[in-house]
């Protein structure tokens, strides 16, 4: 199936036009949002993987949604490509003036493209904040060793890794899920478990050591 | 006289065919030229998704044969090796692939791998020798013999698996390890307690690493030496130091530019180009990033000619906007 023909199921289905005329408008569109006339009507093989990934992301905002979730949607591609998919994201984004709700475990995507981030550690949110403060002041000691382990160019300094090894979800520890991994654990993290508290503005953080 | 060198890849390619019963003949790997040195180092091979690094990675272990060209371990063509000089290379060379989770059978404990490569790659028959063994290659990397005893894939995290996987890469004490994304499917907060063992055991065992990877800060963090790849070709090599913070090839400059980091915000946001029809670009007479590229001296010759190797300042760059620097 050509791109082409993926955009016009979706214009029948949900504009109810018809074949011809969800073609032109497929064309239209493609050429509104800077998505080039070879891509529409290359088969999917055919496309390189940045160029088909920005077909999807042209897919996905073709209803103007009010809030697009992209699930790691870069994590598959090298760094050029996934900076112009992502600043395709983006402009689209700032155009429609949508949410957009990033999933990803790249920080440096998220440092570069976001305005907030929360913190996730074994299924449960332990920080949310502005992006630029967690990435200068972390709160959670996860969220901190996640920012110190991150390699920059430039800095060849010694990098360490967190020790230990992520909890079977199965049987999550006791208290905070994160406190056998944590070097500022104490009594009452491995009793009880932390509530997300607000620290400064737009801040919130659930670890003992705020409570 | 100068010492040989570990390993030197002499003008290799690879020739797959694509389309219609495979009649499109294009190079996945293209005349490309590398060498190790014999002291231990850390060579990356980066590039993106597609360039030809596993192809390449699969050439230098032998498992692939090469269309052209040669590959010399330690002056020896590993291509035209006996039987038993095989066995010889298997030890000397070892793989780390990507995916733990597909390197261990989930239907068998783990340790048995690690016996059988003891019996198989050293000939260990006596099963308190090989306990030893695999026992101190344990240990090497944070595990004990007990911990992974009767133990299936499945009770393990991604990071644990890949410890294991090199443990068992270093039971015959290799001289060279090829490691291919090593770290891309592990959880990034372990990421770095991996790439940390590289160094120890570059340091402590004297093992030098073929580091394949599209991640250029991790590259930057642990190599000595860098090889830039496009669509099959190396198009920059060097120092890593150098070719990381000073790219000469627009190439290696859009990657570095390219590479989302704190800090980077505005920098990063700004439009860039991206390639469409990559076939076309492996296709390619000239200079397969002619099409992409940004640089304004872009002449009609990077489109017909393939670009000459240039060397500035102990980096080769194969770039026509450098020839006259040559």
């Amino acid at each position: 199936m050509r791109a082409r023909a993926h955009f016009a199921e979706m214009l029948k289905i949900h504009m109810g036009m018809s074949k011809e005329e969800a073609y032109s408008k497929a064309e239209e569109y493609a050429e509104s949002i800077g998505l080039p006339r070879d891509a529409l009507n290359a088969f999917p093989h055919q496309l390189s993987g940045g160029m088909r990934q920005r077909t999807v992301i042209a897919m996905a905002v073709l209803l103007k949604p009010e809030l697009v979730l992209a699930d790691e949607p870069s994590s598959a591609l090298d760094v050029i490509t996934q900076r112009t998919a992502l600043t395709f994201l983006k402009d689209v984004q700032r155009g429609l003036g949508n949410t957009l709700v990033l999933v990803t475990h790249d920080m440096g995507v998220q440092a570069v493209l976001t305005d907030r981030v929360a913190v996730m550690y074994a299924g449960k949110i332990v920080e949310i904040g502005e992006t630029a403060g967690i990435f200068e002041k972390p709160l959670h000691p996860y969220t901190r060793a996640l920012v110190d382990s991150l390699p920059r160019l430039g800095d060849k300094s010694q990098r360490a890794g967190l020790g230990g090894q992520p909890p079977d979800l199965r049987r999550p520890p006791a208290g905070c899920r994160f406190h056998p991994r944590c070097a500022h654990a104490m009594d009452v993290c491995s009793r009880e478990e932390p509530q997300l508290v607000r620290r400064g503005d737009r801040s919130h953080a659930a670890c003992w050591l705020y409570a | 006289m100068d010492a040989k060198p570990l390993l030197q890849v002499e003008k290799v390619s690879k020739v797959f065919g694509y389309g219609f019963l495979g009649r499109i003949k294009f190079r996945a790997v293209d005349n490309v030229f590398l060498r190790e040195e014999d002291e231990p180092k850390i060579l990356t091979i980066a590039g993106e998704s597609g360039c030809g690094k596993t192809t390449l990675a699969r050439i230098l272990l032998g498992l692939l044969e090469p269309s052209e060209g040669v590959v010399l371990y330690k002056g020896r063509d590993i291509h035209k090796l006996k039987p038993k000089d095989r066995l010889w290379f298997r030890r000397e060379v070892q793989a780390i692939f990507q995916d733990p989770y597909d390197t261990f059978n989930p239907m068998r404990n783990v340790d048995a791998y690690l016996y059988e490569a003891a019996r198989n790659l050293l000939g260990l028959k006596d099963p308190a020798e090989a306990s030893k063994c695999v026992g101190e290659a344990l240990e090497f990397m944070g595990l004990s013999l007990k911990d992974v005893e009767g133990k299936h894939p499945s009770e393990f995290s991604g990071g644990q698996l890949q410890r294991m996987s090199i443990a068992r890469t270093l039971l015959p004490k290799p001289r060279l390890i090829v490691a291919d994304e090593p770290v891309s499917m592990i959880d990034a907060s372990m990421r770095m307690n991996i790439i940390n063992i590289f160094k120890e055991l570059r340091q402590k065992l004297g093992i030098s690493f073929i580091y394949i990877t599209h991640d250029l800060a991790t590259a930057y963090y642990v190599s000595d030496e860098i090889g830039i790849m496009y669509r099959g070709s190396i198009v920059e090599e060097g120092p890593a130091e150098k070719v990381l913070r000073e790219p000469h090839h627009p190439y290696t400059q859009a990657l570095v530019n390219s590479l989302p980091e704190p800090g980077k915000r505005e920098e990063w946001l700004k439009r860039t180009k991206a390639s469409g029809m990559e076939i076309k670009e492996f296709l390619a007479p000239g200079c397969k990033y002619a099409s992409v590229c940004s640089q304004r001296a872009r002449s009609e010759r990077c489109v017909k000619e393939r670009p000459p190797m240039c060397v500035i300042d102990g980096v080769r760059v194969a770039c026509w906007d450098y020839e006259e620097q040559r």
